[in-house]
């Protein structure tokens, strides 16, 4: 190579250089410059006291009644029922939460099965009623009576879970219901002491009765 | 390339979809459920029965009876036989009546049919262990007839039939649910 060329090459490397090097420092420059802008603008608020956030409760309890006679409720053992018979139990189904509730149901589970669910005709049948008062205990309402479930079989029960009209499912509510559990009549014939296929004699279960609530509706409040 | 751009797409939506469920209204609806432990219900039964001797102990089965004629005291006397047996609720529930059929050896002729009070025995001819033996309507044989007597759970009636052959009985028994009363309570 000519001298001439040598320091032309060298001169062309310089420029790149420098080039480089002022790029590096312009970006490292406007980075400085940009931090130091934000951290001076940032502002927080908050509130000094209150605040608070609490949630509802949704509570169902069952009861017997405690009036005097009538304290059976779904405790104590019926027995020896026969056609044509009808038990009134007497329950407090009390809604001891803070929230409404809605959509009551009822369902029963019987263990074991036998004819007094699986048969919906001479099997158990079942009504429910509602006093606004206590029940007496003779079975008498002192205040206003109401249909909170009308004559529907265990069978059913046992099924799908049946919807009640309960007067009230409002929070700290409390129903008094008489529930009334009929063997219905019928005629089946013993002969020479041979019960009849499919009986509903001499047959026995444990009934669970659920009650089940729903939370109301969600709302949306401005306040 | 393609197969990749799927890929991701997918595991997107289903991060998407795992990120939304928590926020769905229904799965904030509160329940709340009681029940009790458990209700025993037990129903009665009805199980009536004859039988050549007072029990409870059901046979399951119509009563065959072996009658002999008794031994004369003069040849003029008529033949006479006297069959005892009874008519038993094995069972809890009280019934007002019940049917006996009752068929006797051939060509017999029955000269008197009696009975003694609830839950009280014959203890010889025509003797009751208390009280006195009370009539009732002659049976035709084979003919099934109602006797309307309130029969409770393990209750009884003891019965006396008289007739002039000797040979097998047969007493067969219905009872039906139509005739127990139904009752209201409050407990």
């Amino acid at each position: 190579m000519n001298p001439i060329a040598m320091m032309l090459s060298k001169s062309a490397g310089s420029l790149a250089l420098k080039i480089s090097f002022v790029a590096v420092a312009a970006i490292g420059g406007a980075g400085m410059v940009a931090s130091n802008v934000f951290a001076a603008l940032t502002a927080t608020a908050s509130n000094t006291s209150g605040g608070a956030i609490t949630t509802g409760t949704l509570s169902l309890t069952l009861a017997p009644s405690s009036v005097s006679g009538n304290t059976g409720g779904f405790v104590t053992a019926i027995n020896t029922m026969g056609p044509g018979d009808t038990v009134n139990r007497y329950i407090d189904l009390t809604n001891g939460g803070t929230l409404d509730g809605i959509t009551p149901t009822l369902r029963i589970s019987a263990s074991p099965v036998t004819t007094l669910t699986s048969d919906a005709t001479n099997g158990l049948q079942v009504v429910i009623s509602n006093c606004t008062a206590a029940w007496s205990s003779t079975g008498t309402c002192s205040g206003t009576t109401s249909s909170v479930l009308s004559s529907t079989s265990a069978n059913e029960l046992v099924s799908a879970a049946r919807s009640l009209s309960l007067p009230s499912t409002l929070a700290g509510s409390v129903s008094r219901l008489k529930v009334s559990i009929t063997l219905p009549v019928n005629d089946e014939v013993t002969v020479n002491g041979v019960l009849p296929a499919g009986t509903v004699q001499g047959v026995s279960t444990a009934l669970t009765w659920t009650f089940t609530m729903t939370e109301r509706t969600g709302t949306t409040t401005n306040s | 390339m393609k197969v990749r751009r799927w890929s991701a797409t997918l595991v997107a939506a289903a991060m998407g979809a795992i990120a939304i469920v928590p926020i769905q209204p229904a799965s904030a609806v509160l329940k709340a459920r009681v029940n009790n432990n458990s209700l025993s219900i037990q129903s009665g039964r009805l199980l009536v029965f004859a039988t050549q001797a007072q029990t409870f102990s059901n046979p399951m089965s119509a009563l065959n009876l072996t009658t002999a004629l008794k031994e004369k005291v003069d040849k003029k006397d008529a033949d006479k036989s006297e069959a005892f047996f009874w008519v038993n609720n094995g069972g809890n529930l009280t019934v007002s009546r019940f049917t006996m059929t009752i068929t006797l050896p051939l060509n017999a002729n029955v000269a008197a049919f009696s009975r003694c009070d609830l839950n009280v025995s014959f203890v010889a001819a025509n003797t009751c262990a208390s009280g006195s033996p009370t009539d009732l309507l002659e049976p035709v044989s084979g003919t099934a007839r109602t006797y309307v007597l309130t029969l409770p759970g393990y209750g009884f009636y003891s019965f006396q039939l008289d007739q002039n052959k000797a040979g097998t009985m047969t007493v067969s028994t219905t009872a039906s649910l139509s005739y127990v009363s139904g009752s209201v309570s409050n407990t």
